[in-house]
């Protein structure tokens, strides 16, 4: 207490010096301080009663009553952290259990889409082939899925994969030989342009709405996060296409990148199989009718319609059956 | 004596009627728990120093436990509950600390 009027050198941290030094209740002191006075004011041998004896019986009361108090909290905190710890972690595992549980139900739903897509499917090919009109109508739908990348298709052509540099291998300046969106996109545009008709990467078919592209560290394709290695599979025809994307753009583009350790290799297939993509629907472009006779009318049968309409499609689906957009990218 | 024959008491009750606290103060019981803990370390070593006094321990206990609680209370309405909670913590443990440490050298002489 004295030594804070002299200024001391760590007087600007008085507050935790204060807090380190001054632990004690002060009113301890004081008391006692009190005490003693009281005791040198009084002739010797009558010190130890301060206080009438009534008041000492009512002092230990209390402070038994305190220390119950003191007990009893000490002891439901204790308590009650101890029931509670358990309800914590039950919590946690009934959040996880319901993660699981609705993933698992969302598996399910794909699985069922599939499903019933394939039975849509195959009812719509039954229902076409009973009339001759339903069977152009089924060749035009099977030829137009199969280019708007909707069908599964199989043919003789190339596996392409593509990997990150193996790690350990990273260069000075930063140069990390990982593949990037922009290089997939390069090898993509350069199979097109080698006359692809298919391609699918990591089993993801690809269609004219298939965005390549990166979040974060991944590459999405059709939204879905990719992780390498990546495996390409482009079909076409089998004497040029291997070829023509290794001397094109793309080719060339990986070989420049295999000086910096992505390991690529281009293999040909004689029959490569790649499945129709999914979830491919038009939400804004609407088929344009105008060019084409419509014909509505109540005696209009059904197969008649079928046949409008997939006369109506080549026109719409056109600009999108060749990969021209992309080659020349 | 009549302190430990206190502190049994209040565990024993504890332990055999396990009272449960309301939902609304359930925030403030560890806090109580820590300031109860600062008042009865500083008894102690009041005890062993020689100062003990039992009215200012119960007033000290008192007033530790319902300071406590209020600043917490008070900075849960402000927002700033859970840094002000710290805040108590950081305190009161210091002042638990160095209380034990002097207990230590009164018992152990070292």
């Amino acid at each position: 207490m004295n030594s804070a009027s002299v200024r001391r050198p760590d007087a600007s941290m008085s507050l935790l010096s204060d807090l380190m030094a001054n632990t004690l209740d002060e009113g301890y002191r004081r008391e006692a301080n009190r005490r003693a006075a009281l005791a040198a004011g009084l002739p010797e041998g009558q010190a130890p009663p301060v206080r009438p004896r009534g008041s000492g019986v009512i002092g230990a009361l209390v402070l038994l009553l305190v220390l119950g108090f003191a007990g009893l909290v000490l002891t439901v905190a204790a308590r009650q952290t101890h029931e509670n710890a358990p309800a914590v972690a039950q919590n946690r595992n009934e959040l996880i259990d319901r993660v699981q549980a609705e993933t698992e139900q969302a598996d399910e739903l794909q699985r069922r889409l599939v499903a019933l897509r394939a039975e849509v499917d195959g009812a719509r090919d039954d229902a076409l082939a009973a009339t001759s009109a339903g069977s152009a109508a089924r060749a035009d739908l099977d030829q137009l899925s199969a280019l708007a990348g909707v069908a599964a298709v199989h043919g003789p052509g190339i596996k392409v994969v593509v990997d990150d540099a193996p790690s350990g291998t990273e260069r000075a300046g930063g140069v990390t030989g990982r593949v990037l969106d922009t290089d997939l996109q390069r090898l993509l545009n350069g199979l097109w342009a080698a006359g692809a008709e298919a391609i699918s990467v990591n089993g993801l078919r690809l269609t004219e709405l298939t965005a390549v592209r990166s979040a974060g560290d991944a590459i999405l394709v059709a939204y879905r996060p990719l992780s390498p290695p990546y495996e390409i599979l482009a079909i076409g025809d089998p004497d040029d296409l291997e070829v023509d994307f290794v001397d094109g753009p793309g080719g060339r583009w990986f070989h420049t990148l295999q000086g910096f350790g992505i390991r690529f290799t281009v293999t040909a297939q004689k029959d490569v199989k790649l499945p129709g993509a999914t979830g491919v629907t038009l939400h804004h472009a609407l088929e344009d009718t105008s060019a084409e006779v419509p014909t509505p009318g109540p005696s209009a049968s059904a197969a008649p319609s079928a046949a409008a309409t997939s006369a109506g499609r080549p026109t719409s689906t056109a600009p999108a059956s060749a990969a021209t957009p992309r080659s020349e990218q | 004596m009549i302190g430990l024959l206190g502190l049994v008491i209040g565990v024993a009750l504890g332990l055999v009627f396990d009272p449960t606290v309301p939902a609304d103060m359930q925030p403030y019981l560890p806090i109580a728990v820590v300031a109860a803990l600062d008042a009865l370390f500083g008894g102690l070593r009041a005890l062993l120093d020689g100062i003990f006094s039992d009215k200012v321990f119960v007033v000290s206990f008192v007033s530790n436990v319902v300071v406590a609680v209020l600043i917490v209370f008070i900075g849960d309405r402000l927002g700033v509950g859970g840094q002000l909670t710290t805040g108590i913590i950081v305190v009161l443990s210091i002042r638990i600390f160095s209380n034990v440490a002097a207990i230590r050298r009164h018992l152990l002489s070292a």
